[in-house]
Parts: structure tokens; sequence; C-alpha cells
């Protein structure tokens, strides 16, 4: 599981600094996640098939995902409803599950993206109960107290099946 | 004439970006949000080279790809891949149909100018 945590945190760094010029802090390893889970503000998900089966879920809280929105395009993003924020943390999520993607390929672990979703609400459950996986990690933004929170849920198929 | 662009990409945040990076240059973005709006496009305004995303709805990248190179009107257009979905076997297959260049998501501006290189001549600068 140890190759699936390093590709998360760098897929995630890799994003924000190239996207945003951020240097994203990994603040905690908060080990497994638990199996359910509430998560609250702006979340983009993008689920994996293939030898890998899951999804990723990034969450920010509300302000931090119009801060990050308004750096990216450049443009005031005041509210979370705003399309531009979905717009722009469904893309994040892409991206990250695309780098993860690439890197679990290049270890044999081939698979395909779904295109991402995205919710916002103050107690969206996550019920991963059959993902034997589940791995969760914080990440401090710099210039904010805020927290970007980053979680995997999955299993990995045996070769044979 | 100015050099034009068509960015398909399902998001619009992207095209923000390829926008803040291309029309410094003089370079005219034209945009388009799934495979099969792009196809439209492209066929009605004949880009000078096409951006090209590869996990969106309604039609996706490969198969936005494949139509592209059987529309006799779109056939020559060049085609340049930008995907977060950046594995070798999704590289080699758009490759393999026609694709020049595949660059990943996430880009810089120096990553999207470089991948465009060799392919379309760009300004240099502003």
């Amino acid at each position: 599981m140890d190759f699936i945590c390093k590709s998360i945190q760098q897929a995630v760094i890799d994003v924000f600094d190239t996207m945003l010029n951020l240097r994203l802090e990994l603040i905690e390893d908060a080990g497994e996640a638990a199996p359910r889970t509430t998560i609250s503000g702006v979340v983009g998900s993008v689920g994996m098939a293939g030898r890998i089966n899951g999804t990723v879920y990034m969450s920010y809280p509300g302000q931090l995902a119009c801060d990050i929105v308004s750096r990216m395009i450049g443009e005031p993003a005041a509210d979370v409803e705003q399309p531009e924020v979905s717009d722009a943390i469904g893309e994040l999520a892409n991206m990250v599950a695309g780098g993860m993607k690439r890197r679990t390929a290049e270890l044999g672990y081939q698979g395909l993206l779904v295109p991402p979703v995205v919710m916002h609400g103050d107690s969206i459950c996550v019920d991963s109960k059959s993902a034997p996986i589940a791995i969760h990690r914080s990440f401090r933004v710099p210039g904010t107290d805020e927290r970007l929170s980053v979680r995997f849920f999955a299993k990995i198929e045996d070769q044979s099946t | 004439m100015s050099i034009r662009i068509l960015s398909i990409d399902d998001s619009k945040m992207v095209h923000m970006v390829v926008s803040k990076t291309l029309k410094p240059l003089g370079v005219e973005v034209l945009t388009a949000t799934n495979g099969e709006e792009g196809v439209t496009r492209a066929r009605a305004d004949r880009p000078d080279l096409i951006l090209l995303d590869a996990t969106m709805p309604v039609m996706d990248g490969l198969a936005a790809l494949v139509r592209l190179k059987e529309i006799p009107e779109t056939r020559a257009i060049p085609v340049v891949m930008l995907s977060a979905d950046s594995g070798q076997d999704h590289r080699d297959k758009a490759m393999a149909l026609g694709a020049l260049n595949f660059i990943s998501k996430p880009f810089t501006s120096d990553s999207l100018l470089g991948g465009l290189k060799g392919i379309i001549d760009l300004p240099m600068s502003a």
C-alpha cells in the first residue's frame, strides 16, 4: 500500500505546484481513513477502474476552494456554488487521479479514470466498507491555516481476475 | 490572419489557462467542451491546430480523434493531446490514432508551448 500512498502524495504536490505554484506541505500522516467518514466543504472525486479499483476524494473548506480557484483562473470566486469552482475543483481532482494512475501504471497497475464528480455540503457521508485500502492525507496550503484533505478508498484486483 | 487553436476540453479552467498562455502570442483560442462539439467546431472553423483532452463527456478524446481523422476537412489538422490521463498505454493509443504529441496535465505555460514546438510556428513572445 505504500506505493499508493506515495503516488497520491506526489500527485497532489505536483498538481498544486505546477498549476498554482503552491508548495503544499504534508502535515500529518493520518494513516488509514475510517471506512465510514463525513466530509464537508467542496469535494472533488474521481473513480479509478482496473487493477486498482477505487475513488479519490479531495476535500477543501469552502473558502479555501474559492481562494484556490481564484488563484487558478485569475478572477475572484466568492461562492462555492459558482460553476467555475466546481469546474476547477473537478479538474484538479482529475489531474491528481491522472498523476496517481500514471505512477501506479508504471508499477504494473493499469487502469482507467472516470470523469470527475464535484459535491459540496456540510455533511457528506462516504461509506466504503468494502474497500480494504483506506488512505487519508492532509496538506497545509501556504499562506493559509486551512487544510486540503485527500482520501482514497480502493481495492486491488488480483492480476488473474 | 492569426493562428487559431481549438481547445477541446470539458474544463473551462483549462480553456482559461490555455488562453492565458496563447493569447498574448496573438493566437486566437476557440473552445469546445466535449468531443462531439469539438469535431463539429473543427469541421466548421478549420483551426490550425487542435488541443484535445482525453476524458470528456458525450464523446471522449480518443473517439473524437478517430472522427477527426476520418473527416476529409479535418484529417490534416494537427492534433496534440492535453490530458491528465497520461499513462504510456494512453499515449501510445493516441499517437497510433494520429495525434502528433501528448502534453500531460498538470501543465505549465512552458510545457504547453514546448509541446507545440515543431508542430506549429508560434511567435516566441508577445
